[in-house]
């Protein structure tokens, strides 16, 4: 027999084993209340009959025997210290007054079992003590109340215990159908996802509870990972688009150096073309590698400290005899020693890509500006150039792969450009800023705070055993 | 020069080989890292060309115990294309220069070129002269001819870098990275430009020209014959 799936959860387990130990606490519980009870009780019964018998030995000591049997005989009727039997007899057994049904067969304490009128036994504790002249005194307590206590401590905790296990099984099952259907749907969205659907997410309640945190967690996980798969797609798609020009070109320009019987100069020629080709299919190659390694993120671990006011000098140093040598002026206004924490060959690239960028498409006699500082709180690195811009509407598309504007297709470059430069910013928690210069076109990095920077640290330390464990 | 190239892929060994040879240095080859490491040990090499990915001991660790051993033989690492980290790791290990591939040939000789070089060039040597032409490193200054001439630094770090080269070629992406530190490869004439500057103020109004560009490989520096 199969058991329903209620009971093949964790939750159930759990539950079940919850109140198998509850239980066994209430049980413990009972027997320890029902024993310090019975002590108790005995106790008192006990204490009740020596003072009695303390009462009557003194009614002895001062009046003998008959005032002991008037006494006796009072308190059977009056019963001054409760429900207790009491009987004076002689040495040789003869009851002399008194009504305890049976005659104690020795002196001091013991437990007599007698048989009622009605057929019931009852238990009686009886202490007995012989007087001076050999007559015996002995008073007995039915112990039937200290019995019905008991009953009733015994039949509270049973019932106790009983509910414990029925309340305790059905609240297991209840919480477990409860998770089983939130657990359900989670897996039955990842097989739906598995089955090819990623774009199924786990239902959120909006409760905030731990399910609904991790629901939340798994949505992100999921969205990273079909964002993943997208920038993905897109790059074979663009791969596949933008190499075969290059490609196709290649061979055609080798198809007619075969075809062609040209002299050896014209050999010469078609073949170091046909290199610079393969040059720059190697380009557009390697920089699509290198953005894809960034974007893998693995390289935060080799973030270092360093002068990021001289990186901006250097590149900016570095382009100033090609930005005049092309009719354009590039300024630079860098506060000096800002220091980043990063890694410096890609922020200089960065940088390289966005002046190299400014440079090719402004008109000649326009002005490049390259700058950095800070505003209230963050650090501010600009490219700002006066050249044609960008219109508003294709700002946020520059930066994707192979993307170009529709007036610089004619010029060289691939594309790939600003696309390394959004990995990179991305990389580092920097903030993209594309902004109308006025004209013209400026790019605004907005550098992270201290703050900002520490999360990446920790995630630099979170995603460094990753990159470990794939090396 | 006494080259060791320690590649397990048939083909690029036969490049480099035909390359090598082209320019009477003499080739040995490993075609995985544990035959690298004991030819390395014993052959004397003036510089090793180490592909990082091997077979068995991978070209990291082949250097990495080699450093151990105390051989201070030159290694240039091949790396593959867009291997962003290799870089640092490379030299971290104990290489002295990287290669991405695919390359040049022309880029491949003149990096083995001026690896040998450097220990000779790497004297305590404050002037560096060639022809009429003079550079105190610690002054930093320049005269030819007698007659001073005023660079910017990023000149000057330029000249200084073929000058130690001198009668070598050195190619555009050697000076990238040398000069200015940039490990990548821009699409503007960065050397070119500043090459000309260069050229403007330490060749013209001579009669000889000392900067050559060499064809479809870089510049070269060297005393008029």
């Amino acid at each position: 027999m199969r058991l329903p799936r209620a009971f093949c959860t964790a939750t159930f387990r759990l539950a079940a084993l919850y109140v198998l130990l509850f239980a066994i606490s209430v049980a413990v519980l009972g027997v320890v209340v029902y024993l310090i009870t019975d002590a108790a009780l005995d106790r008192r019964l006990d204490a009740r009959i020596a003072a009695e018998m303390a009462a009557l030995k003194y009614a002895f000591q001062a009046g003998r025997l008959a005032r002991l049997e008037s006494a006796v005989r009072t308190h059977q009727r009056t019963r001054p210290a409760g429900p207790l039997d009491y009987l004076v007899f002689d040495a040789g057994g003869a009851r002399l007054a008194g009504d305890l049904p049976i005659v104690p067969a020795r002196l001091g304490w013991s437990n007599i079992e007698t048989k009622e009128s009605d057929g019931d036994i009852s238990h009686r504790r009886v202490f007995a003590a012989a007087l001076d002249d050999g007559t015996r005194l002995a008073i007995g307590a039915d112990r039937e109340q200290i019995d019905e206590i008991q009953a009733a401590i015994f039949n509270g905790f049973a019932s106790a215990f009983g509910a414990v296990i029925v309340l305790g099984s059905i609240g297991g099952i209840a919480l477990s159908i409860a998770m089983l259907k939130r657990v359900e749907t989670i897996r039955r969205t990842a097989e739906a996802i598995i089955a090819g659907d990623l774009t199924q997410r786990v239902t959120v309640r909006g409760t905030n509870d731990d399910l609904d945190r991790l629901s939340q967690t798994l949505n992100r996980m999921l969205d990273r990972v079909a964002e993943l798969m997208d920038s993905l797609r897109q790059v074979s798609a663009d791969i596949a688009h933008d190499l075969k020009t290059p490609l196709a070109r290649l061979r055609h320009r080798l198809e007619a150096v075969q075809t062609r019987s040209g002299s050896g100069d014209e050999h010469k020629a078609a073949i170091e073309g046909a290199i610079s080709q393969v040059d720059e299919i190697l380009g557009i190659f390697g920089a699509l590698l290198r953005i894809a390694q960034i974007e893998a993120g693995t390289r935060r671990s080799g973030f270092r400290q360093f002068d990021l006011s001289a990186v901006f000098a250097d590149v900016a140093d570095a382009f100033t005899p090609a930005a005049e040598d092309a009719g354009k002026r590039l300024e630079a206004k860098i506060k000096p020693a800002i220091s980043f924490l990063g890694d410096r060959d890609l922020l200089t690239q960065m940088l390289a890509n966005l002046v190299e960028n400014a440079i090719r498409h402004t008109p000649a006699g326009a002005r490049i500006e390259v700058s950095l500082g800070s505003d209230k709180e963050r650090i501010v690195g600009t490219v700002t150039d006066t050249g044609p811009g960008v219109p508003a509407e294709e700002r946020e598309r520059i930066f994707q792969r192979f993307y170009r504007l529709e007036h610089s297709r004619s010029m060289p470059g691939n594309g790939l450009g600003l696309s390394l430069v959004k990995a990179v910013t991305d990389l580092h928690g920097i903030v993209l800023e594309v902004r109308d210069a006025e004209p013209g076109l400026q790019i605004v990095m907005r550098l992270p705070d201290g703050r900002q920077l520490e999360e990446l640290a920790n995630r630099a330390a979170i995603s460094e055993p990753c990159m470990k464990a794939r090396t | 020069m006494k080259v060791l190239v320690v590649e397990d892929d048939a083909e690029t060994v036969a490049y480099i080989r035909n390359g090598l040879n082209e320019q009477g240095h003499v080739v040995d080859c490993a075609s995985n890292g544990r035959q690298g490491l004991l030819l390395a040990g014993y052959g004397g090499y003036e510089v090793a060309i180490v592909d990082r990915m091997l077979p068995g001991l991978d070209g990291l660790s082949m250097v990495k115990a080699l450093r151990g051993n105390g051989i201070v033989t030159a290694v240039l690492f091949l790396t593959n294309l867009g291997g962003i980290d290799d870089r640092v790791e490379g030299l971290e290990a104990g290489g002295d220069d990287y290669l991405a591939k695919p390359f040049a040939v022309s880029e491949l000789m003149a990096r083995v070129n001026a690896l040998g070089r450097r220990r000779a060039m790497n004297a305590v040597a404050t002037v560096l002269r060639v022809a009429d032409l003079e550079i105190d490193l610690v002054r930093r200054s320049v005269t030819r001819g007698g007659r001073a001439i005023d660079l910017q630094p990023r000149e000057f770090k330029l000249l200084e870098c073929l000058v130690r080269n001198v009668g070598r070629v050195v190619t555009r992406t050697m000076l990238l990275e040398k000069v200015w530190d940039f490990h990548f490869d821009p699409k503007t004439n960065i050397v070119e430009t500043h090459m000309s500057r260069l050229r403007g103020k330490v060749d013209r109004g001579f009669a000889r020209d000392l900067i050559h560009t060499v064809r479809g490989a870089g510049y070269s520096l060297r005393a008029p014959s």
